[in-house]
């Protein structure tokens, strides 16, 4: 096994530098470089193009990509042009609350998606798993900020009861209450995120993945033996099932970090998501920059403990 | 009185009533610093916490270091400048309580407060002064140092509660730099925190200590920066007991913090709330909406003088006539707000109240049409032309919208051309130095003030921002002469002149100023755009209704540094998450199997 992951883990060495190259080649590509911002508002154009020759934007792409790829590997990944602070440090300040909202998401989806999923495949066929399969495609549809708008109204202006925005309402609470103040604020953008983004491709692979591991021989043959029903799903369809259920997983989660973007917009959550719409407005390349090979680092990690969990879960499996 | 005093007491009562009457006669003849009251801050009610919206993030806590517009917006409440300005623009003392200049306008005297601390305690000195313009022009680059670089030579101190700058060449527009309510990249930071150390990296720069009227709390990145009373401020304790600006991302989660009273006081330009939003706003009887009059923007159609038809000055006087500079104020911004009728702008000191824009006339519209020799086609229209402007922005774009069908209605037909803002600045701004047919009619704001030597940047033969293609040698004298002398009466003439030029020949036609509204919950009073002599965003005052009569401490317990709070919990679920992972496969796991 660590043989495997060291090999899987200098292999993707060679996706990492290309997802960097593509990323800062396109970024540069737009037109509009962030010194007019810099400068200010009542900046002469001299002071523009001071500004514009301090940070190298005057140089061509492929001059200042190697400056880029120089300083990277000796670890330094540039500083937010904005925040004048190290680009990792801005990122990094920011991932908890990503996390915060999009690891309580996942698991929330899977714990209703699995079950609504197994029950819709049981049912099968009945209206019931109409209704269930027809709510997955009604809640995917609907649009992830007008949803969230829609919680928010209710629950927040309507009811009362939860906050409107934010990640904080209680400003000078600390310890426990300002733990219990943050999960507060998590409450709607989660069931926002999940209910739209997460619960519905849960049931409806969950569902085809049953239906069609039902349709193999071995079932057949494990309910000719004797065994009941609830044998039959536990031991030998619910196993193969979760194969591509783990699959979806595992992808959702590595885009996790940018994956919440609107959801953190709505509901104004201190992620990753929202800043990296923020830094594209201003061109922070170096912050876009560094929240991109993040995400490709993220999707590799994850994808290898896919692998090691398809290991685990399927037999006919060898990771060499 | 005349009573009968035998011993000569009518003579001195004479010579001390004479006497009494010359002491003004000699007083008014030494040169008296001028100085506007600073009054001490004075609370109907104490307490509340003042919640503010927000919908751009704060990039830095350091102004003067880190160019922020969006932290400027709540500097005054942390730090102080020397001096500021009130609602006419005049500036006002606040660090300095008063200044004197040399009679060559070169060296400016400051006196400055006595009683004034930091937030740590230290005391407040003209070492500090001298550190901070130190600071600023010893940057290799800077926004605040490029601005002074033309004119500015050094800061001295006198005394510790006297300091100098010294200039190169006069500027009578200092003291307005120097409050700078935009960016406040002016404000006195403190030696004893920054001296030796790098301005833009000091730890600092993430936990402020200033002099103003709410001390620094916490900040959050992307989320919310907190401040509490500074029972120590030298005007006295501010009527509010903390003052949180929470960074609220969407315009429906603006509406919805309002009504939930999560927040109550936002700029609308600095939310993304529409103009529909602040109707509706303005309508509800919990929300109080206020359109702040003076500012530093001003919109207006751009003529380009150098093609037809608007080398002809009676077709530019016709489109002033006929365009309703209220409506479009009202259609770009909300029903609140009102044209800018004034050259310059409405309220400010420097603003000329004879010289008016031309009133909506939309006969005498057509009439000097006519004249002009641009009668109306067949089909009714005298001639096309073609507008650009600023994409991005709302109420331009809007305002585009509302002037088609105005100077449709006199016969001229507006192609409504919008584009992105860098492309505007390269292809008109600087593109029409290169190609004077670079555009036909733009709508642009821009910085005119808070002085108006600024304004030569747009009026100025060689101006930046001169796209008009005016240019009259007169104007930029006066400009020269604007700057010369640190009187305002002096002062105010010159520029009433240049009014009266640029009505004259009418380069541009305003439109409205701005454009702001305030909006706050009607439980808080005394807003600074509701009172006439504060500084912009300054909350010192505002005060709570429902607020205790007393002053009462403020208890905060200080934020500690380390994990923080979102981290520990983040660290928690993911742990419980992983800890049930592995239970559950531990527990679905069959005894060893035969391979």
């Amino acid at each position: 096994m660590p043989t495997y992951v060291t090999r899987r883990l200098i292999q993707s060495v060679p996706s990492v530098i290309l997802v960097i190259l593509l990323t800062f080649v396109i970024i540069n590509l737009v037109p509009g470089d962030p010194s007019a911002t810099l400068a200010g508002e009542f900046a002469t154009p001299e002071y523009v193009a001071e500004i514009r020759k301090l940070y190298g934007f005057d140089r061509p792409v492929h001059e200042r990509l190697l400056i880029y790829i120089g300083n990277m590997l000796t670890g330094n990944l540039g500083r937010s042009f904005f925040y004048k602070v190290p680009a990792t440090q801005v990122v990094i300040e920011r991932i908890p609350a990503t996390i915060l909202l999009v690891f309580p998401s996942i698991v929330l989806s899977m714990v209703v998606g699995l079950p609504l999923g197994i029950f819709a495949a049981r049912k099968y066929p009945s209206r019931t798993t109409a209704a269930i399969l027809f709510q997955a495609y009604v809640l995917f549809s609907i649009p992830i900020f007008v949803f969230g708008l829609l919680l928010m109204m209710v629950f927040a202006v309507y009811f009362r009861i939860l906050p409107s925005s934010g990640m904080i309402g209680q400003f000078y609470a600390t310890g426990l209450e300002r733990a219990v103040d943050v999960l507060r604020h998590l409450v709607l953008p989660m069931l926002t995120l999940a209910l739209i983004s997460g619960v519905p491709p849960f049931v409806r692979l969950t569902y085809s993945a049953i239906t069609e591991v039902s349709k193999e021989d071995f079932i057949t043959t494990a309910r000719a033996i004797g065994l009941d029903e609830d044998a039959v799903f536990r031991r030998h369809a619910f196993r193969n099932a979760m194969l591509p259920v783990v699959t979806i997983a595992g992808i959702w989660m590595s885009s996790a970090i940018t994956g919440a973007v609107f959801t953190e917009t709505v509901f104004s959550w201190p992620g990753i998501g929202s800043l990296l719409f923020d830094s594209i407005l201003l061109r922070d390349y170096t912050v876009i920059m560094f929240i991109f090979v993040l995400t490709a680092i993220s999707v590799i990690v994850v994808s290898l403990i896919t692998d090691i969990i398809y290991e685990r879960l399927d037999p006919r499996i060898r990771l060499r | 009185m005349d009573t009968f005093q035998p011993d000569g007491t009518i003579m001195k009562k004479r010579a001390v009533v004479l006497l009494l009457l010359l002491v003004p006669l000699i007083l008014s003849c030494i040169p008296i610093p001028r100085v506007y009251g600073l009054e001490r801050i004075t609370c109907a009610k104490y307490g509340g916490t003042l919640v503010e919206a927000e919908s751009l993030s704060i990039k830095s806590l350091n102004t003067v270091a880190i160019y922020d517009v969006t932290a400027a917006n709540h500097m005054m409440n942390i730090y102080n400048n020397l001096v500021d300005l009130d609602r006419t623009f005049k500036p006002i003392p606040v660090l300095a309580s008063s200044w004197d200049t040399s009679p060559d306008g070169l060296v400016y005297t400051f006196h400055l407060q006595h009683n004034v601390k930091w937030h740590d305690g230290e005391p407040f000195t003209a070492a500090d002064v001298k550190y901070t313009f130190d600071a600023i022009m010893n940057r290799p680059s800077g926004y605040n140092k490029n601005l002074l670089l033309p004119f500015f030579d050094r800061a001295e101190v006198v005394d510790d509660y006297t300091v100098q700058l010294i200039l190169k060449q006069a500027n009578a527009g200092l003291l307005a730099l120097l409050a700078d309510p935009y960016s406040r990249s002016f404000v006195i930071l403190p030696r004893h925190i920054y001296e030796g150390t790098d301005i833009e990296t000091n730890p600092a720069n993430e936990h402020p200590i200033g002099t103003g009227p709410f001390k620094f709390v916490e900040w959050v990145k992307g989320s919310y920066i907190s401040m509490v009373a500074n029972e120590e401020y030298f005007l006295g304790r501010p009527c509010a007991d903390k003052y949180v600006v929470k960074q609220v991302t969407s315009a429906s989660a603006t509406v919805a913090a309002l009504e939930t009273g999560e927040v109550v006081y936002a700029l609308h330009s600095w939310t993304p709330l529409s103009a529909q939003d602040v109707v509706n706003l303005s309508q509800d009887p919990r929300f109080t909406v206020d359109p702040i009059t003076v500012s530093l923007f001003l919109f207006h159609l751009s003529f380009n003088m150098r093609i037809k038809p608007f080398n002809n000055l009676k077709v530019r006087q016709a489109i002033a006539h006929a365009i309703d500079s209220d409506k479009v104020a009202q259609m770009a911004s909300s029903p609140l707000t009102k044209g800018n009728h004034h050259v310059y702008f409405t309220g400010h000191w420097a603003t000329n109240p004879a010289t008016l824009m031309p009133a909506y006339d939309p006969q005498k519209a057509e009439q000097l049409l006519d004249e002009a020799g641009y009668p109306r086609g067949a089909d009714g229209i005298r001639f096309k032309t073609k507008i650009n402007y600023d994409i991005k922005s709302a109420h331009t774009v809007q305002a585009a919208e509302v002037l088609k069908p105005m100077l449709k209605e006199v016969g001229i037909d507006l192609q409504l051309q919008p584009l992105e803002w860098a492309v505007y600045v390269s292809s008109i701004i600087e593109g029409v130095k290169k190609n004077p047919n670079a555009f036909e009619l733009t709508l642009m704001g821009g910085a005119q003030g808070p002085d108006p030597s600024v304004w030569q940047v747009y009026l100025g033969t060689d101006g930046y921002r001169n796209i008009y293609g005016f240019s009259n040698s007169r104007v930029d004298e006066l400009f020269t002469l604007g700057r010369s002398t640190p009187d305002i009466e002096q002062r105010k003439k010159y520029y009433y002149e240049i009014q009266e030029l640029v009505l004259a020949e009418l380069p541009r036609v305003n439109l409205y100023s701005g454009p702001d509204n305030g909006i706050a919950s009607v439980d808080w009073k005394n807003f600074w755009f509701q009172i006439d002599n504060w500084p912009w965003q300054d909350h010192s005052r505002v005060y709570w209704v429902k607020g205790h009569a007393a002053t009462e401490v403020a208890t905060t317990q200080p934020v500690v540094a380390g994990i923080s709070t979102e981290t520990a919990i983040a660290a928690a679920v993911v742990a419980v998450i992983v800890l049930a992972g592995v239970g559950f496969y531990l527990s679905r796991r069959r005894k060893a199997t035969i391979k």
